[in-house]
């Protein structure tokens, strides 16, 4: 799978990408490997929801682990993507378009610039890889 | 980490590894739910080098086994194989094993986790047993491999004689093929609820016969490997029970149900007489049960609290999956005995919510006979 460039990322693994005035969230297809492809259960906030920074937005679970999902920008809840709640393969088939998990109207907008671009991304999960 | 004879095969065939317990495993190859499903529905292959494979001989092997294991010893004929257990002296569980019962020799067959321990148990008590008994380690001399599914049978006929094809359930068979030097035992047994074989047979042997099994197959994907991730959703859909998860060293097999596999009557062996103490006073406080989540949402997971309507903890969780036969989340749990009725309503607290769950029938699956 081709790694989107138009898209930052976090350490743990969530990508954003800026959409208008939202900015979309969801995992990575790195994050989806990890999760060996056999995600079971997604759970999403509810919209309307204020998240700070550092606070985890949702669970994500495979057959084997639970892992919190973390937001990559202080902001609000717009839409949440139900379609990947009632059938999670939706992710690990398509992280980066039918897998988006959140929208949130982030505080601030620049806030987007302090995540890792996609080539500082690539080089870490080089390094996960071994 | 230690390795099968098969690991390089597993490597080269695109499996994702995992350490369990010490073993360089094939976790899943195409995928768990994958595998799942294609045992379920055609023929799998398993790799279990990793467990152990311990043969008792001598003339008083018999006895000895008789002494050692809670098993009823006296009525299994040479060819049977019984699900039994390693109790310690307090009646708790070192690990559940199956007893093959040859003409002149016995074979353990052992948890992988449990491997050094139980070799070391049971070489100790063969010492205090004393003469006419010897024991041999073929862990690493011998592998395993196991073929599930309802292929199974279809399958080992293109390799194997009447003498296989014909195995009854939880018997076996001791024979010498010509295109395999050396011994191989094969019994009608396994750990997925699906019809199918377990194959024993020197280490050199077993990349030969996994090879010929896979092209023995009607269609070239017949059959699949299957990694430990796929073994452990089958073994709970048929609610086996895992050591680690339904049995350890604080449980007896009264506690996990598995008070059938105890021969309490016939005369002593380890772990006789607590049990018989707990069985005469009512039982356990507690009881292992299945149990399925009422809505479609998070895992419960080993060591997840159980609730009672009122929200009082009453048990913990054993072991938890989205089920991909029955598309329902189910799972397995110790709870006290008073709260353990089929049909009682349950919770189970996952990350701080109280989630609700129904306590049913096990197994969870059953496969259609014939």
């Amino acid at each position: 799978m081709s790694r989107p460039s138009n898209v930052r990322y976090l350490k743990s693994h969530e990508w954003a990408r800026q959409d208008g005035d939202t900015v979309t969230v969801g995992i990575s297809d790195f994050a989806v490997d990890q999760l060996n492809h056999e995600i079971v259960f997604v759970e999403l906030p509810e919209v309307g929801k204020h998240l700070k920074a550092g606070d985890t937005f949702g669970v994500i679970e495979s057959v084997k682990a639970a892992s919190d999902l973390y937001i990559p920008v202080p902001g609000t809840v717009t839409e949440v993507n139900e379609a990947v709640v009632t059938d999670p393969n939706k992710v690990s088939e398509s992280p980066y378009e039918d897998g988006w998990m959140i929208k949130i109207k982030p505080d601030n907008a620049a806030d987007l610039d302090s995540l890792l671009s996609a080539d500082d991304y690539e080089k870490q999960v080089a390094e996960e890889s071994h | 980490m230690l390795k099968t004879s098969l690991n390089e095969w597993h490597a080269g065939h695109g499996a994702t590894m995992t350490d369990f317990h010490g073993w360089h495993m094939p976790l899943y190859y195409a995928g768990i739910t994958q595998e799942h499903n294609h045992t379920r529905t055609r023929a799998g292959l398993f790799d279990l080098g990793h467990m152990g494979r311990v043969f008792v001989w001598g003339d008083k092997a018999r006895d000895f086994v008789n002494v050692l294991t809670p098993a009823k010893v006296a009525t299994a004929k040479p060819g049977d194989v019984q699900y039994s257990f390693l109790l310690r002296p307090d009646g708790t569980v070192i690990d559940d094993i199956t007893i093959y019962y040859g003409d002149a020799e016995i074979l353990l067959v052992i948890n992988a986790g449990n491997r050094e321990r139980d070799v070391e148990w049971i070489r100790e008590q063969a010492d205090k047993f004393g003469a006419g008994v010897e024991i041999e380690d073929r862990g690493e001399s011998w592998g395993m491999i196991a073929l599930q599914g309802p292929l199974s049978l279809e399958i080992m006929g293109r390799l194997f004689d009447k003498q296989i094809t014909g195995l009854e359930y939880y018997t076996f068979a001791k024979i010498r093929p010509e295109s395999y030097p050396g011994e191989m035992i094969i019994s009608r047994t396994g750990y997925t609820g699906e019809d199918g074989f377990e194959i024993y047979l020197p280490t050199e042997n077993v990349q030969p016969l996994w090879e010929a099994i896979i092209a023995a197959g009607a269609a070239p994907d017949d059959v699949q490997p299957i990694g430990l991730g796929a073994r452990d959703s089958l073994r709970l859909e048929a609610a086996m029970p895992l050591y680690g998860h339904e049995l350890d060293d604080s449980l007896t097999p009264l506690h996990a149900g598995l008070g059938k596999f105890v021969d309490l009557d016939k005369g002593d062996f380890v772990g006789r007489e607590p049990l018989a103490e707990l069985k005469a006073a009512g039982g356990p406080d507690k009881k292992l049960v299945g149990f399925e989540m009422t809505q479609r949402g998070p895992i419960p997971r080993q060591g997840f609290p159980v609730l009672d309507p009122a929200g009082t903890p009453i048990g913990q969780v054993t072991s938890g999956i989205f089920s991909p036969t029955l598309q329902k989340t189910v799972g397995l749990a110790y709870i006290s005995k008073e709260h353990a009725a089929i049909g009682s309503s349950i919770s189970i607290e996952i990350r701080g919510r109280a989630l609700p769950a129904t306590i049913i029938k096990r197994p969870f699956y059953r496969r259609h006979a014939g």
